[in-house]
């Protein structure tokens, strides 16, 4: 009987063990067995801490921005600068967000670098920039950095702009992941950079 | 001296059991387990072992895994497939490695039982002097020798 239990204490040992708040969530709010994905945090949980989703403090994109027409202006889009970022918010019920930007008529040979990221666990967000020279989606292809294993998914698109030209970004949920429809929001960081080609 | 450890022996092996009749020589030969009885125990000793060793084999595999996926502090990782075939794994490994203990615990159990089953008899002999039935020994250089006759 004592060889029973110590075989069955040392095989205990061989299940993993996961506190709450280890993981972040994966694709489709994914935890592991047992908890759950915590949409306010972002991390897997125990079932008892789990809050709902909320867009946070630190947010900077400003509503209403819902329409091409309500676009937000990005500030601080020089010919040649540091991206500026946006950090925004698509909750349920308004997953639409546009931004616009003035490429200065003194900018030449500029293209516009616009970065997209977003929590894997909750809806697909997707980008789309456009201007005088048509409309361009982002991709994950396009992004130099790779697949980074933090929890989030960066799109991103590389594009020659006119100068003097004015530009939107649109923000909006595209064909993906959305958990059946249960977790239709998400949190993004968006960054828009002029640069040279 | 050397000369003489063959008489000591033999005075050794029959001295504690002489008991019957006074010239008798009464000895116990250990009886030897056939070759069939020999192969039934060591095959499942043998068997035992390798179960024993799959499963401690699928032990340390499950342990890997475990370790691997588990965390008792932040990891800023996203919960993948990944992580979840390896949650599967440990999972998978451990209920083999409890397989594997116990069919090798149950074979080394029979095979102590199999030993102790098939441990053989012990024959009795007697041996009886011939003629009067007394041992002379001869002194040699540097040692002894006996003679005897007996009957067996």
């Amino acid at each position: 009987m004592r060889a029973v239990v110590m075989l069955a204490f040392v095989l205990a040992a061989c299940a993993p063990d996961i506190v709450s708040g280890a993981y972040l969530c994966g694709p489709e709010q994914a935890c592991p067995e047992g908890q759950q994905c915590s949409p306010e945090s972002g991390l897997c949980v125990g079932p008892g801490a789990v809050q709902p989703f909320s867009c946070g403090d630190d947010q900077t994109e400003r509503e209403p921005n819902d329409s091409q027409a309500s676009a937000q202006l990005v500030q601080a889009v020089g010919c040649s600068s540091a991206p500026a970022e946006i950090v925004g918010c698509t909750p349920a019920g308004d997953g639409d967000d546009w931004f616009t930007f003035d490429v200065s008529a003194n900018c030449t040979t500029a293209v516009a670098r616009v970065r997209l990221s977003s929590s894997i666990a909750f809806e697909t967000l997707g980008v789309t920039l456009s201007g005088p020279n048509g409309s361009f989606e982002a991709t994950t292809e396009a992004c130099d950095a790779g697949f980074p294993d933090d929890g989030e998914v960066q799109i991103c698109l590389t594009q020659a702009v006119t100068p003097g030209a004015t530009y939107t970004v649109h923000v909006a949920p595209i064909a993906g992941a959305n958990c059946k429809g249960a977790c239709p929001y998400n949190r993004y960081r968006l960054g828009v950079q002029l640069g040279t080609n | 001296m050397s000369r003489l450890l063959p008489a000591i022996c033999v005075f050794a092996l029959a001295a504690p059991r002489v008991a019957r009749a006074d010239k008798d020589i009464v000895i116990e030969i250990p009886g030897e387990r056939t070759m069939e009885q020999k192969i039934l125990v060591g095959s499942l000793a043998g068997a035992g072992a390798l179960a024993g060793a799959i499963g401690a084999y699928f032990h340390l595999d499950s342990r890997d895994a475990a370790n691997e996926v588990g965390s008792d502090t932040y990891t800023g990782h996203a919960w993948t497939v990944e992580d979840e075939a390896l949650v599967d794994r440990a999972d998978r490994s451990r209920t083999r490695a409890i397989v594997g203990y116990s069919v090798g615990g149950a074979l080394l159990i029979g095979a102590i039982v199999a030993y102790i089953v098939t441990d053989p008899p012990s024959e009795t002999a007697v041996i009886r002097p011939h003629g009067r039935g007394s041992v002379m020994v001869t002194p040699t250089e540097g040692g002894a020798v006996a003679f005897g006759t007996w009957s067996f």
